[in-house]
């Protein structure tokens, strides 16, 4: 198998075919919301409507959340006598939006009737090449911890939420005679 | 010998580069509650439903942030959108902000690969912070529901996201 054998032209070419295979990729995107989430998501002190912020001490699960959008690309070549064949590859990560969802219903336990404080939002995107690979990442981390109990309006406007199994029952069950 | 060394390095160097910005976003002097979720506390303490809500205006924010040394090093470690909140909630004659939108994305500086080899090659991210503007309706101004339910099911659909009683109740 002969060894494939690369001049300084052809190199400078592997990088910018790396880089043309990663120019449409410079429009992506990372991006977090929490639009499934059926309780507050705070990233600020403030809780409610019309309050003050409040200094959260509550110490409830945590969670680490990372939204990436990453492209990568790389080139290889390898000549055989008067043949040089060229191999490009790409490939591409996208963590979808649900899984800020997910994440955080995972850290209340499946809990409906708690606050989740969102206590750091980093963002970064950067871009970047080393010999014939190329890769362009863009990321949206979110860093927060499950707070106190709420009181969720499902609870006032539905009676039976607050019925036991036991009263269900009817006080003087009707006998069969028979 | 040190001259190839030397050579070597450049060689490396030249063969590699990066560029990109990050950074911290605070919230941490917002006088209003700022949730990534459909829902926030209301003045009663208890989450408000999207009947008791109006949406009185967008929130849209757009920043940089940069970075040099091939991104290692942020320019701007926090980035504090407070004031900007803040503002746009004020002007909007809002009370809160929900289903709130954090996006980074590439910018330009990072695209020039060549110079991105330089150390002091800036880089940087687009951030955009998106939302929507609300303002608690008084339970007096909701409508009324216009016909009794008559199965549980019906009864619990007041919050959009509660699963019905019916479905809860032993058999």
């Amino acid at each position: 198998m002969p060894k494939p054998h690369r001049t300084l032209p052809s190199r400078l070419a592997l990088v910018g075919a790396a880089a043309l295979s990663l120019t449409p990729a410079c429009a992506f995107e990372s991006v977090a919301t929490a639009n499934r989430v059926p309780v507050p998501v705070l990233v600020g002190p403030v809780e409610q409507i019309g309050g003050s912020a409040v200094a959260d001490r509550s110490d409830g699960p945590e969670f680490d959340i990372k939204v990436d959008r990453t492209v990568t690309a790389s080139s290889s070549s390898q000549t055989s006598g008067n043949v040089t064949v060229t191999t490009t590859s790409a490939s591409s990560l996208v963590t979808g939006a649900g899984v800020v969802d997910a994440k955080v219903r995972l850290a209340a336990n499946g809990a409906k009737d708690r606050l989740v404080h969102v206590d750091r939002v980093r963002v970064n995107s950067y871009s970047g090449f080393f010999y014939s690979a190329a890769w362009i990442t863009s990321r949206v981390r979110l860093r927060g911890h499950v707070g106190r109990g709420v009181t969720m309006p499902s609870a006032a406007v539905t009676p039976d939420a607050t019925a036991t199994p036991d009263a269900a029952a009817p006080a003087n069950p009707v006998v069969n005679p028979l | 010998m040190k001259t190839l060394i030397l050579t070597a390095l450049a060689a490396i160097a030249l063969s590699s580069g990066c560029a990109g910005g990050r950074s911290n976003l605070r919230f941490d002097d917002t006088r209003y509650p700022v949730s990534l979720s459909p829902t926030v506390l209301g003045s009663d303490g208890m989450v408000l439903v999207p009947a008791r809500r109006e949406i009185v205006g967008k929130l849209e924010i757009e920043t940089k942030v940069y970075g040099l040394l091939w991104a290692a090093v942020p320019l701007t470690p926090n980035k504090n959108l407070s004031d900007q909140v803040n503002d746009q909630i004020e002007r909007a004659g809002g009370q809160a902000v929900v289903n709130l939108r954090v996006t980074s994305r590439q910018c330009g500086l990072n695209s020039a690969w060549v110079l991105s080899t330089v150390p002091l090659w800036p880089g940087c991210s687009r951030v955009f912070v998106q939302g929507e503007i609300i303002r608690e309706r008084p339970a007096e101004l909701v409508p009324a529901p216009q016909a009794e339910p008559t199965t549980d099911a019906q009864a619990s659909l007041a919050h959009p996201m509660a699963v019905p009683a019916g479905f809860r109740s032993a058999p």
